[in-house]
């Protein structure tokens, strides 16, 4: 292969270096070891051969190393259609491009390829600070396109950070208002899904053990941003999913009826959803939840809750939910009514349902319901019997608890007497239903981080919290909460320390005033970024635009974009019209211009032809139309000539020579067969 | 029909854009289209869009409309890259036909902002570029050579000015007609038989200024077409090699090269030769006259002088007369 190796101009090679670098790092932290490996020796090679050592491999080696990352592709990932496994082949595709550099098009594919990469990065960070990194790759990128078309030799690198930087600026209004006013619009398709990504939150099953594992992390989990006044600290118990079947170790969610997601308007939706419905208007709490990506269906929500928003369904439980995995940010509406009362009865069927318990496990938990239910005929006394049974007993809160055996309610009630919230509602739910009370568990989280900033609630991983609703004849399913009664402190407080014994690390990490402040400061940042940028979807965007125009029609939305953009891009224009026009007219050939539209307007003579006249014939034209003028029309000429050619005073002859024309302002109209003049 | 439009192409072009030898690169004068990456660039564009639709990605939608008002800037960007850029023709160096002749012109970048990688060629198929950058308001020269196959004027064709410049995605040109031909004089055809007229009448057919057989005038080297009865056999005696007698009739003056001296020849032929004789005459530093049918110049020698001579060959009965 004839080796005619095109050489990226000096001062340009470093930006694009330095751009293919940048563009593809985020993508190396995610993959494996290969593209770690990838990423510093291509660098290295092309490098190399930018000062003139090594040669530029041919098409055989890189066709086979295009191979290779094809295997290592599919080694890592199993397939290489999935959204992580494609951008994988597509950034290695994309250095290995910079050993292919036999022509300008080489350095003009690699970098408008860059844009696709760079613009891939936002498959999986969607901060504000990837935003900004993205920003700064399309800065990079556009510096070193303006390099490659700058072949003379000779030019500043710093340059064409310059003027990079300039079309970038100027770049963003108009994106600006094409992100405001372009309709968005549903799938076109659909996507592979995240295959292999982890599931963060609640597992469906509830197996003692699980929610304090996620007391440790202290990854978000959802925002939520209040309409009407927010309900107290105590009061935010998010219900995310009912665990209604026990097996002895285990709460299930209960295949047969509470993971059913129903939908509005497509399917006969639960009892309690009709119910709210009917009420629906006056809700208590009206607010929206920004769910970050969970990999699950179920949304968190206050009790007794409806939304409106798309895709949201309902479970028989009480919970909501979408019928898919939720694999990127999801933002729901909510109308909460938590003071209604469901007064109707519980169905037989029901009633056994949730009174279900697996024989022979927990003998000395059953014994102990058998004494409540003696002591107690009252349902709602044998309730508050059992939380006085717990608050008697030395029981501790810890998220360290030791381990449980086969009868794991007992091991813990009669035995170890530390746990966490999940233990406490297992052994609760469980000893309820011995008792003869229809109850279940719910999970979800508890609390959340009040921002005063920006005036929204953070729940983060560390706010899981499981806890039980029991069935009272009259006030429907209530929720009893057994670890507030054992430790009222970690519903009551605004927990930000998970527990200082537990985790000395996090303990260090929010304990820090300062850190937590700047922590309040960039969760309003992120809050901000997440409600007017990437929720920003067809609901906020007819809201928005509802509030300008009112009605929205197609025609409104195109004509509203072009006239936006235009107006943006007006200085631009008249800026480039501006700079380019011709060689600016002296005061004198203003003064002539102006004579000779005069002539033009009144005595309708062409333009044209007076362009190449002189100030005597000018004049001699004008005197000869307005004979009674000619005196005026003489004296111009007169001082016109003198500023021209005499070289005197010019300023004082040009008012001058104004001041004589303005004396024909008021000339009637009149024409003369011009074309005998000339 | 290809030629047809091509022909209302160009004359559509020569409406918009009449020929003149000082041209400023105004708006009426300049296109702008997407080059091939412009195109590849809004293909990355649409498909991040695409991208952004079916991930339900605000920040993809982002990035494509960022690429999008990017393209639209950079048409601006590219535009004023090559608007207000002022191209003069200036001086011309003639050539022989089959050489190649030079136009050089004055380029000026405008007051306001450099004017960056501006390519220059005649607008043909493998055209060569040359490239050049100016700062604001700075002058350059630029010299493009120009194929001569005819004897006289020859239209190098319209002038492209073009700038892909900043991003390259777009690509703006103008085709200028600078009215800046390039001349070719006469290919000199050597003849044996100098031109030489005497003081005689123009017109005069019958009388012949030949290298007559009167006067001795000097030797010169034998070539094949020579008559033997002609050539120096003392020289020849002595070793010296072969060499033919030239002789000359002392009534014609050799300082004439006339047109009518020629009895054969085509006019083409004719201009040739007489070129010959003027770069003769020149090379030996001899002054000389040159007659053609409507024209005269009279007797000198010079640098100036010969291109003067060269100029009336080159334009004979062309029609055209230069400055």
């Amino acid at each position: 292969m004839a080796n005619v190796q095109y050489q990226v101009p000096r001062h340009s090679f470093y930006w694009l270096l330095l751009a293919t670098l940048l563009a593809t790092v985020p993508h190396a932290l995610n993959a494996g070891w290969w593209l770690k490996l990838m990423l510093p020796l291509l660098l290295v090679t092309r490098w190399r051969l930018h000062i003139g050592r090594g040669a530029m491999p041919n098409k055989w080696v890189r066709s086979a190393l295009m191979v290779l990352v094809l295997a290592l592709v599919w080694r890592e990932n199993g397939h290489v259609f999935s959204t992580e496994a494609s951008t994988q082949l597509l950034v290695g595709a994309f250095l290995l491009k910079l050993l292919e550099m036999h022509r300008q098009r080489d350095a003009y594919v690699l970098l408008v390829l860059g844009y696709f990469v760079a613009a891939t990065v936002f498959l999986f960070y969607q901060g504000p600070f990837a935003a900004l990194y993205v920003l700064l790759l399309l800065w990079l990128l556009t510096a070193a396109l303006v390099g490659i078309n700058v072949p003379t030799i000779g030019w500043s690198w710093r340059s064409h950070g310059r003027t990079s930087a300039v079309i970038l600026l100027q770049s963003v209004p108009v994106m600006v208002v094409l992100f405001i006013f372009v309709p968005r619009f549903g799938p076109l398709w659909a996507i592979p899904s995240h295959e292999g990504k982890a599931k963060t939150g609640m597992t469906d099953t509830l197996t003692l053990g699980s929610i304090s594992e996620l007391s440790e992390s202290t990854e978000l989990a959802f925002r939520v941003e209040f309409y009407t006044q927010p309900p107290e600290q105590h009061a935010l118990y998010w219900r995310g999913l009912v665990l209604s079947e026990f097996d002895g170790q285990t709460w299930h969610q209960g295949q047969r009826r509470n993971a059913k997601v129903l939908l509005p308007q497509r399917q006969t939706m639960p009892h309690w959803w009709e119910q709210l419905e009917k009420k629906a208007g006056e809700p208590e709490y009206h607010y929206r939840v920004l769910l970050e990506p969970s990999g699950q269906r179920w949304l968190y929500a206050l009790r007794h809750s409806i939304s409106s928003t798309a895709r949201v369904g309902a479970t028989f439980g009480g919970t909501l939910a979408t019928t898919k995995e939720l694999n990127e940010r999801f933002v729901y509406e909510l109308e909460s009514y938590p003071e209604y009362v469901m007064s109707e009865p519980l169905a037989s069927e029901h009633r056994d349902y949730y009174l279900a318990l697996p024989a022979l496990v927990d003998p000395q938990a059953r014994q102990l319901a058998a004494q409540l239910k003696a002591r107690y005929p009252n349902p709602e006394e044998r309730v508050e019997g059992a939380l006085d049974w717990f608050r008697g007993e030395p029981f501790h809160y810890t998220l360290t608890p030791p381990k449980t055996g086969t009868h794991a309610n007992d091991d813990f009630l009669f035995g170890t007497q530390r746990g966490f919230c999940e233990h406490y509602a297992s052994a609760f739910a469980f000893m309820m239903r011995a008792a003869g009370i229809p109850a279940r568990i719910v999970v979800g989280y508890q609390g959340g981080e009040w921002n005063p900033r920006s005036q929204h609630l953070s729940v983060y991983q560390y706010h899981a919290h499981a806890w039980v609703e029991v069935w009272l004849a009259g006030l429907g399913w209530v929720r009893v909460d057994p670890t507030a009664t054992v430790a009222p402190e970690r519903i009551e407080k605004e927990r930000t320390v998970v527990d200082a014994s537990d985790s000395r690390a996090h303990a260090l990490w929010y304990g820090n005033r300062l850190i937590l402040s700047l922590r309040a400061q960039l969760d309003w940042v992120e809050f901000n970024w997440q409600r007017w940028v990437l929720s920003y979807d067809e609901q906020q965007q007819e809201r928005f635009l509802a509030g300008v125009f009112g009605e929205i029609t197609p025609m409104k939305l195109a004509y509203s974009i072009l006239f936006l953009v235009l107006l943006l891009l007006v200085p631009t224009l008249f800026w480039t019209f501006w700079v380019t026009r011709g060689p600016r007219l002296t005061a004198a050939q203003y003064e002539f211009l102006w004579m000779r539209r005069l002539l033009h307007r009144k005595g309708r003579v062409p333009l044209a032809l007076t362009k190449t006249a002189t100030v005597p014939q000018l004049a001699a034209m004008g005197a000869q139309y307005w004979p009674h003028k000619q005196p005026v029309f003489e004296r111009w000429a007169f001082v016109m000539e003198q500023m021209l050619y005499a070289e005197q005073n010019g300023t004082l002859l040009l008012k001058e020579a104004q001041q004589e024309r303005k004396k024909l302002r008021r000339l009637p109209k009149c024409s003369l067969k011009h074309d005998t003049k000339e | 029909m290809k030629r047809k439009i091509q022909q209302r192409y160009q004359q559509w072009l020569s409406r918009r854009m009449p020929p003149a030898r000082h041209q400023r690169l105004r708006q009426r004068l300049i296109f702008i289209v997407p080059s091939g990456y412009g195109f590849l660039f809004l293909a990355v564009a649409f498909g991040i869009f695409i991208g952004g639709i079916n991930y339900q990605n605000n920040l993809l939608l982002g990035l494509s409309f960022f690429l999008a008002s990017q393209f639209v800037l950079v048409i601006l960007s590219t535009y004023r890259n090559l608007a207000g850029l002022t191209i003069e023709a200036k001086s011309m160096r003639p050539n022989f036909v089959g050489e190649q002749g030079y136009l050089s012109f004055t380029v000026t970048a405008r007051a306001s902002g450099p004017q960056v990688a501006i390519g220059f060629r005649w607008h043909k198929p493998h055209g060569v570029d040359q490239i050049m950058s100016l700062s604001a308001q700075q002058s350059q020269v630029l010299t493009l050579a120009v194929p001569l196959t005819q004897r006289g004027w020859n239209h190098p064709g319209r002038l492209v000015v073009w700038s892909r410049y900043p991003l390259g995605l777009l690509r703006a040109w103008s085709h200028l007609d600078m009215a800046h031909p390039g001349l070719a004089w006469p290919h000199p055809l050597s003849t044996p038989h100098a031109p030489f007229s005497g003081e005689a009448k123009r017109g005069d057919a019958n009388t012949q200024w030949w290298l007559g057989e009167d006067e001795f005038h000097g030797l010169r080297e034998y070539t094949e077409s020579d008559s033997p009865s002609q050539v120096d056999w003392k020289t020849y005696a002595q070793g010296r090699g072969l060499y033919v007698k030239e002789f000359i009739t002392p009534q014609a003056s050799s300082e004439w090269l006339d047109w009518h001296s020629f009895h054969g020849g085509d006019v083409e032929q004719r201009l040739s030769w007489l070129c010959y004789w003027v770069l003769k005459r020149e090379q030996e530093r001899q002054p000389y006259g040159l007659r053609l049918p409507q024209f005269e110049l009279p007797i000198g020698i010079g640098a100036e002088h010969k291109h003067k001579a060269l100029e009336a060959l080159a334009l004979y009965s062309s029609g055209e007369s230069h400055g």
